[in-house]
């Protein structure tokens, strides 16, 4: 095999298992932080260190094939939450566009520019919080089966 | 995948890790090989076939070659 001078040490591809406990109590505490306040600076720090980590273990490559068997399983689960959420919001979209359609039947006048009618069935921040959550309890939960 | 690898790696006095570093994975990686939960890609089970001199499928049990044979 040919050298690799920048090739991965065994403790490289160790440590991005270890790495995941940290996204995963950030994000945890990032939820706190949605719904009690944090101390000022603390709550950075928190997004600061999620975002690190998603974007060392989604983009990096010097990682071994069993991880990024993880990850993908991690990947599915996290965008599958969104997509379910999406669902949710697009069925309250549709029960919002027959309401508009009923006034429209009744009055003759439609108003669909109306943008706060759009219901979330979770407020976009709270969703990307949990999306993380996903993520990261995904890969421990698949690692600690293993 | 059922594997003889712990076997394989115990006859040459390995540990988890000492093995990773050979096939330039993670000790989980191997630990989930052992354990069955995790089947290795090709170009892996190559590399350990040719760490233990030997072939895929003596190392890999194959479960579905009986079902293949009955077909045929």
């Amino acid at each position: 095999m040919p050298y690799n001078p920048i090739a991965p040490s065994q403790d490289e591809r160790s440590n991005i298992y270890f790495i995941q406990w940290f996204g995963l109590a950030a994000s945890i505490g990032m939820l706190i932080d949605y719904f009690a306040i944090l101390p000022t600076g603390f709550n950075q720090i928190l997004y600061t260190m999620t975002s690190a980590i998603l974007l060392v273990t989604l983009f990096s490559k010097r990682f071994d094939e069993h991880f990024y068997t993880l990850r993908d399983e991690a990947c599915r689960w996290a965008t599958g939450f969104i997509a379910l959420c999406m669902i949710v919001a697009s069925i309250f979209k549709i029960a919002d566009l027959s309401e508009h359609l009923g006034f429209w039947s009744v009055t003759g006048e439609l108003n669909l520019s109306d943008k706060d009618s759009f219901l979330f069935i979770l407020p976009p921040q709270l969703m990307m919080i949990l999306a993380c959550i996903i993520f990261f309890a995904t890969i421990q939960i698949k690692s600690l089966r293993a | 995948m059922k594997n003889n690898l712990k076997v394989l790696r115990a006859m040459r006095d390995w540990s988890q890790a000492e093995l990773a570093g050979h096939l330039d994975v993670s000790r989980q990686a191997i630990n989930a090989i052992e354990t069955g939960k995790y089947d290795p890609s090709l170009p892996l089970a190559f590399k350990i076939a040719r760490l233990f001199e030997q072939n895929i499928e003596d190392i890999f049990d194959d479960e579905f070659a009986g079902a293949t044979n009955e077909q045929k």
